[in-house]
């Protein structure tokens, strides 16, 4: 926590995996966005499903940059991600699919967080990003936190829009290898749709989740997009993992409570109890004297 | 550089005003200068005439400019261009979510604003100063306007001034037009140690408490500063109290399939 950000540190190892199959509309701007900002430690493993839509060119035209790569038939989306990550060796473990986008900081600021903040075992963005079909801007959130109770309550999937404060969005999610082994180095891949939602329960088993007040990642909103075509069988699968998890669902009469606290004047929150708000650990830059930053933990509380 | 060209936007016309360095600079623009409209590199009376003398040399409808250290966002212009297109009301807009980044490109934050208003402006609002009841900045970089505004305000930064030009300009905009804030982030100031000395920031802050005075809007006194304070602890709805709450213009993207549209907020 020490580290000044302008001082030299050492940039810790990221494995980021793409998975592919025919998205060579968006393949290209995917890999730019993770090879153009140079991060000077990164394992980039790209992981697609025997295209046949041009995707293979791309892949070819960046191969040099890739530190490993195969075409073959595969069973999907998140079987490619678990296979790419069979051959991961970073210390700092994500994913990014075909479609989606890293900023131009990304990786910088991620990796400099895992080595500046030793307790910190995953960390998410506290402004999710959504891009347009064509890889616009069209929304950026800023969500309060993320709590472990919250998480196992329902509050990260929409099952209830009143319950609701916010997807952990999977792109903009890093977790250290450390982590990634203890929860068993697997995606439950059992889930079609879920996959992510059902690793980040097992990861909220054994670390709290800290919020990023950076944007990391923009989501491709896509006409055709697997989560989007079939967002209810998300819903679904989601709730599936937390009833492994115990789930349960607000009443109608929890729910209007919640509605009344929700429109509590913010400086009354710190007074509720835990579990009707709860805390949550943010990562903010901070400035320290002669004008440098470094990157610190504070708590934060919601609803 | 790359941050402008690498947008790939078809309709760009982009200046490069460089004021006679010798660290190597002109070569990186040299580089470039097949998709520049227009560059030069000779000493110039300053900050504001270099300025003055890149927007003589546009024709475009959207104008902006932005510092040698600042960037902008991949998707910046053609948002721009897609909001300017669809909403012809729109005069100037600046962004709702300002970045900041450090020396080595890394973002170091992201704030919500809470929009912006015109009599909140001049009555210092959005000026950072010793005991001012300040709220954000207006990020130059991030603020983009049509030339029909620019000419209404006198077409030209006044160059009188040393280094607030930037703020001076927002306040002839503000007798013309509402500044919308758009709700994605457009571009990253970048937070130097060399960036602005300490005597600069005070000469900032000097030049642009002169420009308010010729406004001559009332600060908010300690008690007004109080009760604003105090409303900003109730819910959003309860915050607009008439006469003191200050509505501000927001554009926003509907969500999935739909566009982007305009929504009032505001802020105490």
């Amino acid at each position: 926590m020490a580290a000044a950000m302008t001082g030299p540190i050492d940039w810790p190892k990221i494995s980021i995996i793409t998975p592919s199959f025919n998205q060579a509309a968006f393949l290209e701007s995917c890999l730019r966005s993770v090879l153009d900002e140079g991060y000077p430690n990164l394992e980039y493993i790209v992981i697609d499903g025997a295209s046949e839509d041009g995707s293979l060119e791309v892949i070819h035209r960046f191969a040099k940059q890739l530190s490993f790569w195969v075409s073959e038939p595969d069973q999907g989306n998140y079987p490619a991600v678990e296979k790419g990550f069979a051959r991961a060796t970073g210390e700092i473990m994500g994913w990014l699919n075909s479609d989606d986008l890293y900023l131009p900081w990304t990786l910088r600021v991620v990796g400099e967080i895992f080595a500046t903040l030793p307790e910190v075992q995953w960390i998410t963005s506290q402004y999710p990003l959504l891009l347009s079909e064509d890889g616009l801007a069209v929304q950026i959130r800023r969500l309060e936190g993320f709590n472990r109770r919250a998480f196992y309550r329902g509050r990260n999937v929409p099952l209830n829009r009143f319950f609701y404060t916010g997807f952990i969005q999977q792109e903009s999610t890093f977790w250290r290898r450390s982590l990634w082994e203890r929860a068993g180095s697997r995606l439950d891949v059992t889930l079609p749709l879920a996959c992510d939602f059902e690793l980040w329960g097992r990861f909220w088993q054994l670390a709290e989740l800290y919020g990023v007040g950076v944007p990391l990642a923009g989501f491709r909103i896509q006409k055709q997009q697997k989560t989007s075509l079939r967002f209810e069988d998300y819903l679904r699968d989601a709730e599936i993992v937390l009833q492994r998890y115990g789930l349960r669902k607000p009443g109608p009469s929890e729910t209007m409570v919640l509605r009344l606290l929700r429109r509590l004047p913010r400086a009354c929150v710190r007074w509720l109890p835990e579990g009707v708000a709860y805390s949550t650990k943010l990562i903010l830059s901070k400035e320290v004297e002669q004008r440098s930053f470094t990157w610190r933990v504070i708590e934060g509380r919601f609803i | 550089m790359r941050s402008v060209l690498d947008q790939g936007l078809s309709d760009l016309e982009y200046i490069v005003i460089d004021g006679g360095s010798t660290d190597g600079s002109p070569d990186i623009i040299r580089k470039y200068s097949s998709q520049l409209r227009f560059w030069r590199s000779a000493p110039d009376a300053g900050y504001l005439a270099a300025l003055n003398e890149g927007f003589s040399k546009t024709s475009g409808e959207i104008l902006a400019w932005i510092n040698s250290d600042d960037k902008y966002v991949p998707w910046a212009f053609q948002v721009i261009a897609d909001v300017f297109k669809k909403f012809p009301q729109v005069q100037w807009l600046t962004t709702l979510f300002p970045l900041v980044m450090d020396e080595e490109d890394r973002v170091l934050s992201c704030r919500q604003t809470e929009g912006y208003n015109r009599t909140a402006f001049y009555r210092g609002r959005n000026l950072r100063r010793e005991g001012g009841f300040y709220s954000f900045v207006i990020q130059q970089e991030s603020t983009f306007w049509r030339r029909s505004l620019w000419e209404a305000a006198g077409g030209r930064l006044d160059e009188a001034l040393k280094v607030a030009g930037d703020f001076e300009l927002w306040a002839r905009f503000f007798e013309h037009a509402d500044l919308y804030a758009l709700a994605v982030p457009l571009a990253c100031f970048r937070f130097q140690g060399t960036s602005l000395s300490f005597e600069q920031a005070d000469l900032y802050r000097q030049e642009c408490e002169a420009v308010l005075e010729r406004y001559g809007l009332p600060e908010p006194s300690w008690a007004e500063v109080h009760l604003r304070r105090a409303l900003r602890i109730l819910p959003p709805r309860l915050r607009r109290v008439p006469g003191l709450a200050y509505p501000a213009k927001i554009i926003e993207h509907a969500g999935r399939n739909k566009s982007w549209t305009v929504r009032p907020g505001w802020f105490v």
